[in-house]
């Protein structure tokens, strides 16, 4: 019988992770090169690294679908802070039953579907 | 297979040059399209930072609502500065009579090509203030009373209230102010009654829930004492009074039809000594 440790199971999961980051930062570079370059390679690795860890609370596992939230947090901010309907973007991720790629392709398509590939801007007195 | 699509945000033509057989990304971030229009999102939002519903917004010449989500789109706009506002008091009743603006209400936001302004708004929730009146010895009877409430920053509708039951409710109060609450016993009460405090100062209100305040009314025991002489009603004089152990003296310096004596105890009063006129004592004497 075979039989997988706690420990061969930690370090498969270790070796997924890394391997994932590896691939979210290559395409944040390819994809956003201004984003990437304004925030250097550390603050990306950052992002990169809060992208996962906010995925893996929101029960997001496909690679595709945490580029996306990837992305979401590139334009809007790790918190949608300048997202439209952030808060129902957040409760949409933040939903417990619903399978992850639906929740981020649904938050995803309906902001998308707002900034028509946009940036948003925060407005600030003394601009 | 080509395919020539027009953008639908800055009307160019493109060549779609990707699969036909399903549907495909053509957002993509990469994309090469010119973006020249931009965008102002206006987000009105309260203390907690939730958006605020069916609040009017005014840009551009168009003045619609915000959403469900607190949001107002103005979309297609060209490249330049745009004057940005909302208008809580012109919008509908259930906003207007819940929230109040306690910081900007206009802004100057610029938009430029392919960007989208966020314009955020802060709104506050009223409060509420319930006054009251309490009897010190718990009996429910209360004498007739008005409050008034003040701001030096908020001019409120209605300031003083008659105590209806012994109570006014204050709505539509500002949290971020600072009231002052008086309350006023109705003349002919004033013999009978006597509030603990005049005056509170430096009350807040909390959006969450009414916020009481209390005035404490104590009733007053008190005696009125006559010099009666038949030549002249009039007669100055003092009284020495005991109670409960306790002694003082009242003197009546000008001759009133009846000297009041308030603020006694309960129960019995006796009249100790009773000093006359010295005019009296020498008619008396002779």
């Amino acid at each position: 019988m075979l039989v997988i440790r706690n420990d061969q199971l930690r370090a498969f999961q270790s070796e997924r992770q890394h391997m994932l980051e590896s691939g979210l930062l290559e395409r944040f570079a390819h994809d956003y090169p201004d984003d990437f370059a304004s925030l250097g390679k550390e603050g990306a690795q950052a992002l990169a690294v809060e992208t996962l860890r906010s995925a893996t609370s929101r029960h997001i596992q496909t690679e595709a679908a945490i580029y996306n939230l990837l992305r979401l947090f590139i334009e809007f901010g790790p918190g949608l802070e300048l997202a439209p309907y952030r808060r129902w973007a957040n409760d949409m991720l933040d939903h417990p039953t619903l399978p992850g790629p639906v929740k981020v392709n649904l938050v995803t398509k309906r902001i998308f579907e707002l900034t028509q590939g946009r940036r948003m801007i925060l407005h600030r007195e003394e601009d | 297979m080509s395919t020539h699509l027009v953008c639908p945000i800055c009307g160019q033509e493109f060549e779609c040059k990707g699969p036909h057989d399903g549907p495909h990304d053509v957002l993509s971030p990469m994309g090469k399209c010119p973006l020249e229009k931009g965008g102002i999102h206006v987000f009105v939002k309260d203390n907690f930072h939730n958006g605020v519903p069916k609040v009017k917004t005014v840009c551009n010449k168009t003045e619609p609502v915000t959403d469900r989500q607190g949001f107002a789109i103005f979309d297609q706009l060209p490249e330049a500065t745009y004057t940005t506002a909302i208008d809580v008091e012109g919008s509908e009743d259930d906003v207007s009579s819940k929230y109040y603006a306690s910081t900007r209400i206009s802004v100057q936001a610029a938009v430029k090509p392919g960007k989208i302004t966020i314009v955020e708004f802060a709104l506050n929730e009223y409060g509420a203030m319930l006054v009251k009146l309490e009897r010190t010895d718990g009996e429910s009877e209360l004498p007739p009373a008005k409050f008034t409430v003040s701001s030096l920053n908020h001019a409120i509708m209605d300031p003083t209230r008659p105590a209806a039951k012994g109570q006014a409710e204050y709505k539509q109060l500002k949290p971020t102010e600072l009231y002052t609450v008086a309350c006023e016993l109705h003349e002919d009460s004033r013999k009978n009654f006597k509030l603990e405090e005049l005056e509170k100062a430096g009350q807040t209100v909390t959006a969450a829930k009414v916020t009481p305040v209390v005035f404490r009314v104590t009733p007053r025991y008190w005696i009125e004492l006559a010099l009666i002489y038949p030549k002249n009603d009039k007669l100055t004089g003092s009284f020495q009074l005991g109670q409960q152990g306790q002694e003082a003296r009242e003197t009546d310096p000008v001759g009133r039809e009846f000297l009041h004596v308030p603020d006694l105890q309960p129960g019995t009063v006796d009249v100790l000594d009773v000093v006359l006129p010295k005019s009296l004592e020498f008619e008396s004497l002779a």
